[in-house]
C-alpha cells in the first residue's frame, strides 16, 4: 500500500520526489522506462494532470526524457545528480536545524562532533 | 477560450433568500473538477440550474456553448448523477441500467455490467429496497457507464464504505485516463477526494469563495502557533482565517505563501510554522468565521 | 425519437401499473358480479366497468409522480416527457378498449354469459355502431388519463399549494355555475339538453375537453422543476 499524499503541499512535487527516491534507492535504473502517467495516476489515486505537472518537472532537470511514442525515461547518469542534489538537501534540512537546536542547548560544536562520532560508533 | 460551462452571474432567489448570489465561473473541458462546501452552501442549486432542472433567477449559464433548457444537444451530452436521484417505485437496478443507453449516447453496457459485479450489486433487487451504500454505487456505474462529455458526481459516496470508495476512484480515474470528459465532483468531504481533483470551486452561503487550481491551493495556507503576543505581532498584514487562543498561546491560520523572510522572523520569534491540508483551509475558509471569507476574496 | 421511446420504456417498464393491476381489477370486479348474478339468479346491468376507467384516472395521476423526477434527473426534456406519456397513455388507450370490446363481443355472444349479465356492454355506451363504439370508450378512458396527467402536472409546476387554489377555484366556478342555473330556473333545461344530446356528441365533447387538458398539462410541465 502507497503512502497517501500529503495534502498541504503540492502533491506533483511529492511525485518528483518519489520518483528521485526511487531512481536513488535503485528501484529505477537509469535508462529504465517510469511507469505511465494514468498508471501513477491510479496507483497513488490522484489527478492525472498533477503526475504529468511532476514528471514534466523532472524532464525540465533533465532527470527524465521522453522518447517518442514509448514513453519516460530515467536519463544518464542522474543517480549521482539526484543524491548531490539531496546532500546539500541534508545540509539545510538536518545540520543547519541541529545547529539551532544545539545552540538553544548550549552544546558546542565540539560536543556535537563527539556526539556525531559516537552514533557512527553505534551504527 | 470558451469552456465546456460559462456561467456569468448566476443567482437564485427564493424571495429573500440568495441560494446562489451572483456565481460566475468557466469549466474547461477534460478537466476533473471540485465543486465544494458545505451542505447547503448551494452547490446543488448550481448544478440543477446546469442542467435545468431549475431556473435561474438571474445572469448567464450556457453549457457546450448553448442553454440548456430543453435543449438535447446540451442534455444529452450531461450526466447528473444527484445524491436525491428518485427512480420510479418498480423499478429494478437492471431496469435502470436498461433504460439509460436511450439517455446517454455513449452509454457502455459492458463496463456497465462489470462494474456492477465490481460493486456487487443484486441486479434483479428492486432500488427501493436499496440500502444508501448501493444506492450510491448504482449512481456511480451510471455516471461512469454514460461517458457523457460533462459528468457531475453530487454526494456520489454516500454510504460507500471505505473499499467501495476506493473502487470508485480507482474505475473513475482509469476510465477518465481512457476516455477523458469534464468531471465535477461535488461534496462537503474533502480528505479523500481532494488528490483527485485539478481545480477547486469553492461555494460558500450560495457565493463563490475560490475558484484556482488545486496544486496552486495547496500549501497556500500555513499555521503559526506560540505566544499570543509574538504570534499577534507576527500576523500583522497577513491574510488571517482562523484564530484559536488557548491559554497564553494562540494558533493562527494565515492565507498566502510565507517568504524566506517571515520563516526567519517566526523562527527568531519562537514560532512554529507548521503546513494546512486543503481540507483544513476550506473548514477554515466556510466556517462561518468571518475574518475566514473575508481573507477568501 | 431515441428519448421518446426511452420515456415510454421507462413507463412501461413497471407492467403491474400498466398492463397487470387495471386488468386484476376488473377481474375482480367482474368476477364478484357474475358469483352474485349466478348465485341471485337476476340478470343484472352493472356499471363495474367503470372500475377499470376510475383507475386509469388514477394512474394519469401517479404515472407523473413516478416517473418525471426520474426522468428529467436523467436529462430528458419535458416535451420528450410529455410526448412520451402521451403516446403511452395513447397506446395504452387504444389497446385496452381493443380488449373490452372483444370481451364485450364475447359477453354477447354467450348470452351474456349463460346468465344475463351485462357488464361489457353498457346500454347507451355500447350501443352503436363498431368504431362509435370504440371511439366513445376510447375517448372516456383518455379523457380520464388526462385529467388525471393534468392534476399531477399542476402539482408538478405548483406543489401542494398550486391544487388547492386549482380545486379552490373550481369549486368556486362550479358553485357560481350551479348557483346562477338555479337562479334562472333552468335546472329542467339542462336536464332536457342531457337527456337529448347522444353519447356519440358527448363523446365529441369530451374529446375537445380532453385535448385543453394535453394542453394545459404541457404549459404546466415547461416550467415544472425538479
Amino acid at each position: 500500500m502507497t503512502l497517501p499524499m500529503d495534502d498541504s503541499r503540492p502533491i506533483f512535487l511529492q511525485i518528483a520526489e518519489r520518483i528521485e527516491n526511487d531512481i536513488l534507492e535503485g528501484g529505477l535504473p537509469e535508462e529504465s522506462q517510469v511507469p505511465s502517467t494514468n498508471q501513477f495516476a491510479a496507483f497513488y489515486q490522484i489527478n492525472p494532470a498533477t503526475v504529468m505537472k511532476g514528471v514534466n518537472l523532472l524532464v525540465d532537470q533533465g532527470i527524465l526524457y521522453k522518447k517518442r511514442g514509448i514513453g519516460m525515461f530515467v536519463a544518464t547518469g542522474v543517480r549521482e545528480r539526484i543524491a548531490e542534489k539531496r546532500r546539500e538537501q541534508f545540509y539545510d534540512q538536518y545540520v543547519v536545524s541541529m545547529m539551532k537546536e544545539a545552540e538553544k542547548l548550549g552544546i558546542t560544536a565540539e560536543q556535537l562532533t563527539e556526539m556525531i562520532r559516537r552514533g557512527a560508533k553505534e551504527q | 477560450m470558451s469552456g465546456i460551462v460559462e456561467v456569468k452571474g448566476l443567482s437564485k432567489h427564493y424571495g429573500k433568500v440568495k441560494a446562489v448570489d451572483n456565481v460566475s465561473f468557466k469549466l474547461e473541458e477534460g478537466k476533473i473538477y471540485g465543486l465544494l462546501g458545505r451542505n447547503g452552501a448551494g452547490k446543488t442549486t448550481i448544478m440543477h440550474m446546469l442542467t435545468a432542472q431549475l431556473f435561474k433567477t438571474a445572469g448567464e449559464l450556457k453549457v457546450f456553448g448553448e442553454e440548456p433548457y430543453e435543449n438535447d444537444r446540451v442534455l444529452s451530452r450531461i450526466c447528473f448523477i444527484k445524491e436525491s436521484q428518485k427512480y420510479p417505485q418498480t423499478f429494478r437496478i437492471a431496469d435502470v441500467l436498461n433504460v439509460s443507453p436511450q439517455f446517454f449516447p455513449n452509454w457502455d453496457a459492458e463496463f456497465a455490467r462489470e462494474l456492477a459485479k465490481d460493486f456487487q450489486l443484486p441486479l434483479k433487487r428492486k432500488i427501493m429496497k436499496l440500502s444508501r451504500g448501493m444506492l450510491s454505487a448504482v449512481g456511480i456505474i451510471v455516471g461512469l457507464a454514460s461517458r457523457a462529455p460533462l459528468t457531475i458526481f453530487d454526494e456520489p459516496y454516500l454510504g460507500l464504505d471505505a473499499v467501495a470508495r476506493k473502487l470508485f476512484y480507482d474505475r473513475l480515474l482509469n476510465d477518465y485516463a481512457e476516455y477523458p470528459r469534464t468531471i465535477v465532483l461535488s461534496t462537503h468531504l474533502i480528505d479523500e477526494v481532494s488528490q483527485l481533483l485539478e481545480h477547486v470551486i469553492l461555494i460558500d452561503g450560495g457565493r463563490l469563495i475560490l475558484d484556482e487550481d488545486a496544486e496552486a491551493l495547496r500549501g497556500r495556507a500555513s499555521n503559526v502557533v506560540g505566544a499570543a503576543s509574538k504570534v499577534e505581532f507576527f500576523l500583522a498584514g497577513k491574510q488571517v482565517i482562523h484564530r484559536e487562543p488557548f491559554g497564553g498561546m494562540a494558533s493562527a491560520t494565515i492565507m498566502g505563501a510565507l517568504t524566506a523572510r517571515d520563516r526567519e522572523q517566526a523562527a527568531e520569534l519562537g514560532l512554529e510554522i507548521a503546513p494546512v491540508s486543503l481540507q483544513q483551509m476550506i473548514v477554515h475558509l466556510t466556517g462561518g468565521n468571518r475574518s475566514g471569507k473575508e481573507a477568501a476574496k | 425519437m431515441n428519448k421518446i421511446a426511452g420515456i415510454v420504456k421507462t413507463h412501461l417498464a413497471d407492467r403491474w401499473s400498466w398492463s397487470i393491476l387495471p386488468w386484476l381489477i376488473l377481474g375482480i370486479s367482474f368476477c364478484a358480479n357474475l358469483i352474485i348474478g349466478g348465485v341471485s339468479g337476476d340478470e343484472i346491468k352493472t356499471g363495474g366497468l367503470a372500475s377499470i376507467y376510475v383507475y386509469m384516472f388514477v394512474l394519469g395521476i401517479v404515472s407523473v409522480g413516478q416517473t418525471f423526477p426520474f426522468l428529467i434527473g436523467f436529462g430528458a426534456r419535458r416535451k420528450d416527457f410529455f410526448l412520451g406519456t402521451t403516446a403511452t397513455i395513447l397506446a395504452i388507450g387504444v389497446l385496452s378498449v381493443i380488449l373490452l370490446l372483444v370481451l364485450g363481443w364475447i359477453e354477447s355472444s354467450t348470452d351474456y354469459w349463460g346468465i344475463g349479465l351485462q357488464y361489457f356492454n353498457v346500454e347507451y355506451l355500447t350501443d352503436g355502431p363498431l368504431a362509435e363504439r370504440f371511439w366513445i370508450l376510447f375517448i372516456l378512458m383518455i379523457h380520464l388519463f388526462f385529467s388525471g396527467f393534468a392534476i399531477a402536472c399542476i402539482y408538478r409546476r405548483f406543489g401542494r399549494n398550486g391544487l388547492y387554489y386549482f380545486f379552490g377555484a373550481l369549486g368556486l366556478i362550479l358553485t357560481c355555475t350551479f348557483y346562477l342555473i338555479g337562479m334562472n330556473d333552468k335546472w329542467k333545461a339542462v336536464f332536457d339538453w342531457f337527456a337529448d344530446v347522444s353519447v356519440f356528441e358527448l363523446a365529441n365533447g369530451l374529446f375537445v375537453a380532453t385535448l385543453l387538458y394535453v394542453a394545459f398539462s404541457y404549459l404546466m410541465l415547461r416550467r415544472a422543476t425538479v
